[in-house]
């Protein structure tokens, strides 16, 4: 290779080598080892669906799906995913601008949506197994077509459901860390406008001849210290408002919590996976339903 | 999700484990992984091995009374399965590629520790239906490692088409999980986790084989997971997937209806052929580095060998129905699949020529693992050979289902990446454990294999297109077979042979775990990173920087150097020669 | 090594701010095309109930497929950020695809084979039949593999 070799007589690694850490694809490990795992899931996908469609290429008379399945209810279905996943998309986009309260709130329509799916899904389960559908038979002619049809739509919707899941845990993390961070921004201050950090040594303002005491925990969305009251047990620690105490010497500034979301990794992967759950099923809804 | 640790992917890298639990058992070490992946699949072997005996012997001696016409073909269906899914596809995805990627990229563990770790459990945990079997009432699944329908999608079909089927599907069902699992973790590390300067093309073969293997891992498995899922419904559910309507079953009508049993047997070869090269790229890329260092050359061809591994991987998936000639697949798609089959002999051939002009006129040293490496590429050849045989269609008809398939099967992949396995381990035993293996051991343990498999699969070919069929355990009724039985004899002789000197090896890690003598870093001279570390490296597997790469993975002999050859990590300054690559 | 992993977290020339994917308003486009697609594809279906046109199958399920990739297309390139990611990613994820194709392609002729000989199949057109009286076709009998 030639600037391997211009970099050997040069004594140094030119700036074209591969500097290492980095990806070939720009893509961060968890980016991309949600990537490689969705190409691995599209082709679980993509044997059942090969499966149904020789299922149903094998047989003269498979049954008019068009006439068993209500095609409003699953456009309807279709409409309620699309949307979600335009709302993952805003989601994921807030989160690289970090604008943490609307990826919260996009994340709940998201999981709003996908729980509306699931309910259209089960309802549309139940209808079809009243009509007499099971696994092994079915009124309308060769079993292979609901079986194929429970075995595609509930594989998808497995993937719904753990898509749901998997938002609820990325919204949960995403909440702490807006509240650890916004309480690192924002901590609580007494009078004087000093820091009041765990460790710090305060007074109390009522019982300016105490001895100092020092702070155990800090809770800043209720405005509660936790101190220690000094010449009392160790553990008998008493909680204060902030505005009852003073602080006489400020503990060193508590490193910024690890922003995690700034990095917005979280959500774009959840989002990738939300997408393909979305991709799948504009497939399944083709093959399915309408062809 | 799996994200959720993407967080802090190596956030255990620098906490050294404390206790015996953290350090042996639950370890996010990669190096432990990997020794536990081969001990794990060493000690499946030995099962299998044991399964391979029993069925010679009853081959050899159909009066013994060793097996049953039941239990035989048990036996058959079990060591197959352990064999592939046990014992060659985790000692070697799994083992080797746990203990090398990292070390021969320059990363001090794997890109996610943490499923590293799950990866390996979940295997255990998998090999635990798959021997509950062998106690079920019915035994084990008894149609044949590929579990073809309606054998094995009906309950009465055979003895072990009941319990001991579940108990199979399950096993495989979670070993295709932990299998993900590795892929994942193989690919992103080798992706993003190289060292600096370590380029594609700087790669050794080894960790190439590697990810093409994982990636070969990563698309094939899950179609089979659809079919298995699929399979699993048929036999539960009672779904008609793969029954076809109006089978008889012990005089009665089957109440399945509409399936297509050749559904399964394509969705199971779209995974079962890219597996018979998931098991021989990494032999493949472990015998190129092997032979390059005790050649003292640099690998021929390097990009050509790069390059027919890709085209090996591509090629793997178009080629499944070279398995399905004869089951009355379209013609169209015999004559389609059988021009694919004989276009891989293609890369198959230059990968085996670019070895033998690596050898050509080397200053071979002849180490055990560099026999197993020779030795490898006959058994490639010598099995491969007879591949171009089975994948006409033409010449399949008359021989599919023989003893020439047989013999054809167990020489290229079975024969040939048990050498793979052997190679390796004689190789990087010194730096697993930080002692040398005994050479002479290794010897008694190589002339005993090779003579053994030859000894036992070549005369297989000789059987095959005389009319010997498989899976049938006693051929007293068939008169143009018995009289080639004393061939028969010869080969459960030599089966016993690879049996003793697989008992040799077995002493031979034990003795030279405590008796060995103890290694240098770099024991045999080599160039590529892992022989940068100290011996055996420690958690995390540099000390201080891992050093950067400044040259291909293949300096031997290197014209005007003062050493006849320079590591990977040896600055040109240092080295004082100028290298192309 | 810590430190280091984070800064593998987004490495440089990848920072997808504003810059890509056209903000918000981009996401709108797309989710209404997808919508508007999607009812296209139900337009096509019920061509004939709702304006009377009798398409021909190959027009019908031709049209649907080009339709649903482009769908896929859409969330992939904007939802999915492919269009902003490296080319050699959108390759590499793209090429194994055609793997899938072509395991549907290479199957499909036996799928007719099979209905040619199924036996099963011409009693099977009702929802309740009756036995078979055909013995098992000579294609519905499996033989072992290597």
């Amino acid at each position: 290779m030639a600037e391997a070799v211009s970099s050997v007589e040069a004594g140094t690694e030119t700036s074209r080598e591969w500097r290492g850490g980095v990806s070939p694809f720009g893509l961060s490990w968890g980016k991309l080892m949600m990537w490689i795992f969705l190409l691995s899931d599209a082709f679980t996908f993509g044997g059942l669906l090969t499966a149904y469609a020789i299922a149903r290429s094998s047989v003269a008379n498979w049954p008019p799906q068009l006439e068993i399945f209500g095609i409003g209810l699953v456009t309807t279905m279709t409409f309620i995913l699309i949307c979600s996943s335009a709302t993952m998309a805003v989601a994921v986009q807030a989160a690289k601008a970090s604008d943490h309260r609307r990826v919260e709130r996009f994340l709940i329509y998201t999981i709003v949506g996908g729980i509306i799916f699931l309910g259209f899904q089960a309802y549309e389960w139940s209808h079809f197994i009243h009509e007499g559908a099971t696994l092994s038979t079915n009124p309308w002619g060769v079993p292979a077509f609901s079986a194929s049809f429970f075995v595609v739509t509930g594989f998808h919707g497995s993937h719904v459901t753990s898509g749901v899941i998997y938002l609820g845990y990325v919204l949960l993390r995403v909440r702490q860390e807006r509240m650890a961070m916004e309480a690192w921004r924002n901590p609580l201050r007494d009078r004087n406008g000093r820091r009041i950090d765990v460790g710090a040594r305060v007074k109390l303002l009522s019982k300016p001849q105490a001895p100092e005491s020092t702070v155990e925990t800090v809770n800043v969305r209720n405005d509660q210290v936790v101190a220690l009251v000094p010449g009392k047990a160790t553990n008998d620690a008493e909680t204060f408002p902030a505005s009852a105490i003073k602080v006489v010497e400020e503990a060193p500034e508590p490193p910024m919590p690890v922003d995690h979301f700034t990095r917005s990794e979280r959500v774009e992967n959840v989002g990738l996976y939300w997408h393909f759950v979305d991709l799948v099923w504009v497939f399944v809804f083709t093959l399915m339903y309408l062809i | 999700m799996a994200t959720a640790t993407a967080a802090h992917p190596d956030a255990h890298a620098h906490e050294d484990p404390q206790s015996f639990v953290s350090k042996y058992i639950f370890s996010y070490d990669h190096k432990v992984i990997g020794v536990q992946y081969l001990i794990t699949s060493l000690f499946m072997m030995l099962i299998g091995g044991a399964l391979a005996m029993a069925i010679r012997t009853q081959l050899a001696w159909p009066n013994s009374g060793v097996l049953k016409a039941d239990s035989y073909l048990a036996a058959i269906s079990m060591h197959g399965t352990i064999m592939i899914f046990f014992v060659l596809t985790p000692a070697l995805i799994g083992g080797f590629g746990n203990f090398l990627i990292p070390l021969k990229i320059g990363a001090r563990d794997m890109a996610f520790p943490f499923i590293n770790m799950l990866s390996y459990w979940t295997y255990v945990v998998s090999i635990i239906p798959l021997l509950a079997s062998f106690f079920v009432p019915g035994g084990p699944l008894s149609g044949g490692w590929t579990a073809y329908p309606p054998l094995s999608a009906l309950r009465g079909a055979a003895p072990g088409s009941g319990l001991g089927q579940d108990l199979w599907l399950l096993s495989i069902a979670i070993f295709l999980i932990s299998s993900l699992f590795g892929s994942l973790n193989y690919l992103t590390t080798i992706l993003q986790m190289r060292v600096r300067g370590m380029t594609f093309w700087r790669l050794p073969l080894t960790v190439w084989s590697l990810f093409i293997a994982s990636v070969l891992a990563l698309l094939s498995f899950p179609v089979v997971t659809g079919g298995a899922l699929l399979l699993l419904l048929d036999r539960i559910a009672g779904t008609s997937f793969y029954v076809p309507a109006g089978l008889f079953l012990g005089g009665q009508l089957v109440d399945h209806k509409g399936g297509n049993p050749l559904l399964y047997q394509h969705l199971f070869w779209f995974m079962g052929h890219p597996e018979v090269y998931i098991v021989i790229l990494p032999p493949m890329g472990m015998v190129s580095d092997t032979l390059a260092n005790f050649a003292r050359k640099p690998i021929f061809g390097y990009k050509a060998m790069v390059v027919s591994m890709l085209a090996i991987g591509v090629l793997s998936f178009l080629v499944w129905g070279h398995h399905m000639y004869v089951t009355g697949m379209h013609p169209m798609l015999g004559t389609a699949f059988a021009a694919m089959t004989l276009a891989i002999a293609i890369p198959s051939a230059v990968k085996t020529f670019n070895w033998m002009a690596t050898l050509w006129r080397g200053k071979i040293y002849f180490s055990t693992s560099m026999l197993f490496s020779i030795g490898f590429i006959s058994l490639f050849t010598a099995g491969g050979l007879t591949g171009i045989f089975l994948g006409n269609a033409a010449l399949d008809i008359a021989l599919h289902n023989t003893y020439f398939v047989i013999g054809h099967f167990h020489l290229v992949m079975g024969a040939a990446a048990l050498f793979g396995i052997f190679t390796g381990v004689y190789y990087w035993f010194p730096k697993m454990f930080g002692r040398m293996m005994h050479e002479g051991m290794g010897r008694v343990h190589f002339w005993l294999s090779l003579i053994g498999l030859y000894g036992t699969f070549f005369p297989m070919y000789i059987l095959g297109i005389g009319g010997m069929h498989r899976r049938i355990f006693s051929f007293e009724a068939f008169g143009y077979i018995t009289r080639m039985h004393d061939i028969n004899i010869v080969i459960t002789i030599s089966a016993f042979m690879i049996f003793i000197g697989g008992l040799v090896f077995a002493y031979n890690l034990i003795w030279s775990l405590t008796h060995g003598p103890n290694s240098a870093d770099n024991p045999w001279r080599a160039t590529t990173l892992e022989w940068s570390t100290p011996t055996p490296p420690p958690h995390g597997n540099w000390v201080g920087e891992v050093p950067a790469v400044h040259r291909g993975a293949y300096e031997y002999s290197v014209p005007g150097a003062k050493d006849d050859y320079i590591p990977q990590w040896v600055t040109p300054q240092k080295a004082g020669v100028v290298t192309e690559h | 090594m810590t430190t280091q992993t984070h800064g593998h977290g987004r490495p440089p020339g990848t920072d997808a701010g504003h810059a890509h994917g056209g903000g918000y308003a981009g996401y709108a486009t797309t989710w209404f095309y997808l919508l508007a697609i999607t009812l296209v594809e139900v337009a096509i279906v019920e061509a004939k109930a709702w304006f009377g046109l009798d398409l021909p199958a190959f027009m019908r399920i031709g049209s649907l497929i080009a339709l649903t990739v482009l769908k896929a297309g859409l969330i992939m390139a904007y939802f999915m950020h492919l269009k902003f990611e490296r080319r050699s990613l959108v390759l590499i994820l793209l090429v194994p695809i055609v793997l899938l194709v072509l395991l549907y392609v290479m199957i499909l002729p036996d799928a007719h084979t099979f209905r040619a000989v199924n036996p099963g199949m011409k009693e099977g057109a009702g929802p309740s039949h009756g036995t078979p009286t055909h013995a098992p076709a000579p294609a519905a009998t499996p033989r072992s593999g290597h």
